[in-house]
C-alpha cells in the first residue's frame, strides 16, 4: 500500500510539473511543522511533527495535496508509579489530501477545510510494535497569501490511524510555508 | 453552491470514516499489576497466583481489549547469597479462585502451556539488580510473545520462578514486583 501511495504522489507531482507550463495552472511546494498530541494514548505523550507537500489547484477552491509527514511522540511519564522509560512512538504518513479553499497564489486569508487519507505507520523501537495501514485525516486551516508566491499556513486535524485491532488517533497543529508556481499563479 | 456542496460531502466521508473505523471511543491504555510476592527461593521454587480481573484499569476495559501493544515486568532481585544465582520466570494459563493463602501450592512446574519470560538472568553474589519494564519489554518475542499475551488476556494466571536454592533465609529475594499490560482497546 506504501508503495501504490508513493507512486501515486510521486505520479501526481511529475504530472504537476509537466503540467505547470499550461495555461491557468497552479502548483505549489510547501513545508510544515508542528505539535502533535495523541488522543487517549496512556503510553504516548504529546511530540512534534514535520513534513512536506506538493499543491495542485484545481478550479477555483479545490487543492490536491499529496504529502509526507513525520511525528515523532514524547516519553510516556509515570503510570501507577512506573516508569516506563520507553521512547514515544514514530509515526510516518504518506498521503493525498483534498483541500477546500486556499488555493495557491490568492492573497489574504484563506479558511480552508481538509480532508485526505494514507498509508501511516506506527513503530516504536524500544517495544517492537510496529503497524502499518490505511487511515485519514480531517482538518481546519487557515491560509494567507502574502504575495502570489508565497502563502502561510496554519492547520489543526486529527489523524486516524487504523491498526490490526483499534486504532491511534492523534491532534495535529501545524504552521508551515507554501512556494506558489505554475502559468496560474501571475494571472491572480 | 458547488463549494458547500463539497465541504458537506468531505464532513460526511470523515463522519463515515469515524463510525466505520469503530474507534468513536478507543484509546491504548497502560495497566499495572502488583504482584506481591516475597519470591524467597530457599528451596530454589516459587509459585504466585495472579487475577487480573480484580484490577480496576483492567476491569474498565477487559470487554473492549482488541490487542496488547506491549508486555514488560519490573521487579528488584536481591542477591545475599556467596554464589552467583540465575533467576528463570514462566507464565500459564489458570483457572479458579487466585488467593494464594487458600490454595494448595504447587510443587512443580507445569509440563504444558508455560511461556518462559525470564531466562537464566544472572545476579551475582551479593548483588542487587533492578529490572526495568524497558528491559523485559525486550525479553521475549514472535511466538512466544503472542504466547503470553494470550496467557495475560485470559486475566487468570500463575507465576512460577526458579532460583538457585538457599540454606539461609531471604538469600535470594524477588520483591516489588509489577506487570505492565500496554492494550488498545475500543467500543462503538
Amino acid at each position: 500500500m506504501r508503495r501504490v501511495l508513493i507512486i501515486v504522489a510521486v505520479g501526481l507531482l511529475m504530472t504537476a510539473v509537466t503540467a505547470s507550463a499550461q495555461p491557468g495552472v497552479k502548483l505549489g511546494v510547501g513545508g510544515f511543522a508542528g505539535l502533535s498530541i495523541p488522543v487517549i494514548q496512556d503510553d504516548q505523550e504529546s511530540g512534534s511533527e514535520f513534513g512536506f507537500k506538493a499543491r495542485w489547484g484545481l478550479g477555483k477552491i479545490l487543492v490536491v495535496e499529496p504529502n509526507v509527514t513525520f511525528t515523532k511522540w514524547g516519553k510516556p511519564g509515570t503510570v501507577e508509579g512506573v516508569d516506563l522509560g520507553i521512547d514515544g512512538s514514530k509515526l510516518t504518513g504518506i498521503g493525498l489530501d483534498l483541500v477546500l479553499g486556499n488555493s495557491p497564489g490568492a492573497l489574504g486569508l484563506k479558511p480552508y477545510f481538509m480532508a485526505g487519507f494514507g498509508s501511516y505507520k506506527v513503530k516504536n523501537d524500544d517495544t517492537g510494535y510496529d503497524e502499518s495501514n490505511l487511515g485519514w485525516n480531517a482538518g481546519l486551516g487557515i491560509g494567507f497569501g502574502v504575495s502570489p508566491k508565497f502563502d502561510l499556513d496554519i492547520r489543526g486535524k486529527v489523524v486516524v490511524a487504523p491498526q490490526d485491532q483499534g486504532s491511534k488517533k492523534a491532534f495535529g497543529i501545524v504552521a508551515g510555508l507554501n512556494f506558489n508556481f505554475g502559468s496560474g499563479i501571475g494571472a491572480i | 453552491m458547488r463549494y458547500l456542496t463539497l465541504k458537506n460531502g468531505l464532513l460526511a466521508i470523515a463522519v463515515a470514516g469515524l463510525i466505520t473505523a469503530g474507534c468513536l471511543v478507543s484509546g491504548t491504555f497502560v495497566v499495572v499489576e502488583s504482584v506481591n510476592f516475597e519470591f524467597t527461593a530457599n528451596t530454589g521454587f516459587y509459585w504466585y497466583p495472579v487475577d487480573l480481573t480484580d484490577n480496576e484499569e483492567w476491569e474498565d476495559h477487559e470487554e473492549d481489549i482488541d490487542d496488547i501493544d506491549a508486555l514488560g515486568l519490573e521487579f528488584l532481585i536481591e542477591n545475599t547469597s556467596s554464589q552467583t544465582c540465575e533467576l528463570n520466570v514462566w507464565f500459564v494459563a489458570a483457572t479458579g479462585d487466585a488467593d494464594p493463602n487458600t490454595l494448595t501450592p504447587p510443587t512443580q512446574i507445569p509440563t504444558s502451556g508455560t511461556v518462559h519470560v525470564v531466562k537464566n538472568l544472572v545476579v551475582a553474589a551479593g548483588a542487587t539488580r533492578k529490572v526495568s519494564y524497558q528491559e523485559s519489554v525486550g525479553f521475549l518475542t514472535g511466538a512466544q510473545l503472542e504466547a503470553f499475551k494470550k496467557i495475560i488476556l485470559s486475566g487468570r494466571f500463575d507465576y512460577f520462578g526458579t532460583s538457585c536454592g538457599g540454606t539461609g533465609d531471604d538469600e535470594f529475594r524477588v520483591t516489588q514486583g509489577k506487570i505492565i499490560i500496554t492494550v488498545s482497546a475500543s467500543s462503538t
